[in-house]
């Protein structure tokens, strides 16, 4: 699933990746009014291909998912040179340290504790991809 | 007697010219003291026009300062009032994506996983229980998610705080409403909610432990629960099995 508005210039990419179809909607619609393009994934392995295909500009990742989890998936990614770059925001219902170091270890860059709180999501993508001003 | 006289005239003379000289430093004197007075008073005006001068600033400061206050207070207000309505905006956010997963689908398997991830996404709880009526009038676990379903497999209805609430069509909350006794399990509950269609109850979701990052169910929370109790009977009563479900949207 892509969104993406006809005739827009280049814009930052985002790749949401979370088996549940319902954090998938909630994270869409938080990010809906931004300027970024959204491309979402069901799992870890269906994540890597479209990292690999989409080349996105920041990865949002689940971690509990079937086939291929997000730490798993983390740890791919950063294994590959077309996608060890891109920032990944782990998102998570396991906001206990020991899982936090998990996924830093892992090699992500920052995490979200769900339920997602709106604002925050946000604050922490702008960290990643500032919102560029329209051009004039 | 010469001497004598010129004596007396030249004293006489030495005399009026020191006159004269002492009159020019009096005249000239005067004329310095009339300058000096002249100047005072000017200064007088000067220091009275500052004086005035800076009991306008000082008031203008004042001024400033209630105007900085109410500035800061105004502030205050609209940034309450900011996170007020993004309280508002993500409770209404949560509301539509839960509406949209309980009507997106006719399946049945799909909507009790849609309900899951309603309340683990959106409320913050990975366990739960889901019951529907039987026919003999008791609960009958329809979907579980990190508790034992063989525990939970028959509630009689009426006995305990789920049965109660399902019995009662009343909702209950953990810290809110009236204590009830527990039947083994149900310390963990933190909320049950029965759920309705068509006027009558036709079972009840029970969210028992909340996400270690999430204190106590918010307001917004107990919205999408309600929102469970009132459609999620109805939803789940309009559910075809999977196959069997036509024109169903993904």
């Amino acid at each position: 699933m892509s969104h993406e508005t006809p005739g827009a210039r280049a814009r930052k990419k985002i790749l949401i990746v979370d088996d549940s179809r319902t954090a998938l909607l909630m994270e869409t619609m938080i990010l809906r009014n931004e300027p970024y393009e959204l491309v979402t994934a069901g799992d870890g392995q269906e994540a890597l291909e479209k990292a690999l295909a989409e080349r996105p500009d920041l990865i949002l990742m689940d971690v509990m998912m079937p086939r291929m989890g997000g730490f798993e998936a983390c740890r791919a990614l950063r294994s590959r040179a077309e996608t060890r770059d891109i920032p990944i925001i782990m998102c998570t219902t396991r906001g206990e340290l020991d899982n936090v170091e998990l996924g830093y270890e892992s090699g992500c860059a920052d995490y979200v504790v769900k339920p997602i709180n709106g604002p925050e999501l946000l604050a922490k993508v702008h960290d990643f991809l500032p919102a560029e001003e329209p051009a004039r | 007697m010469i001497d004598q006289s010129a004596y007396i005239l030249r004293v006489r003379q030495e005399a009026q010219q020191y006159a004269r000289e002492l009159l020019e430093d009096n005249r000239r004197l005067r004329f310095t003291i009339v300058a000096l007075e002249s100047e005072n008073a000017r200064l007088r005006d000067d220091l009275a026009k500052l004086r005035g001068e800076e009991e306008r600033q000082r008031a203008r400061g004042l001024e400033l300062a209630q105007g900085l206050e109410q500035a800061e207070a105004e502030s205050r207000e609209r940034t309450e009032r900011c996170f007020a309505f993004e309280r508002e905006i993500a409770s209404l956010s949560n509301l539509y994506v839960a509406m949209q997963r309980l009507h997106g689908s006719r399946d049945r398997d799909e909507m009790l996983v849609a309900i899951q991830e309603i309340v683990t996404t959106l409320v913050g709880s990975e366990e739960m229980a889901l019951f529907e009526l039987g026919a003999d009038g008791n609960l009958v676990l329809v979907s579980a998610l990190g508790v034992d379903a063989a525990r939970w497999a028959t509630l009689a209805s009426g006995h305990g705080i789920i049965g109660g609430a399902a019995a009662s069509g009343e909702r209950w909350i953990a810290g809110q409403s009236p204590r009830r006794e527990a039947v083994p399990g149900e310390e963990r509950l933190s909320a049950c909610i029965p759920l309705e269609a068509n006027g009558r109850v036709v079972g009840a979701l029970a969210v028992f432990g909340l996400l270690p990052q999430k204190p106590a169910l918010e307001p917004a929370d107990l919205q999408v629960l309600e929102l469970l109790g009132a459609q999620a009977g109805c939803a789940l009563g309009r559910a075809e099995p999977r196959g069997a479900a036509s024109g169903a949207s993904r």
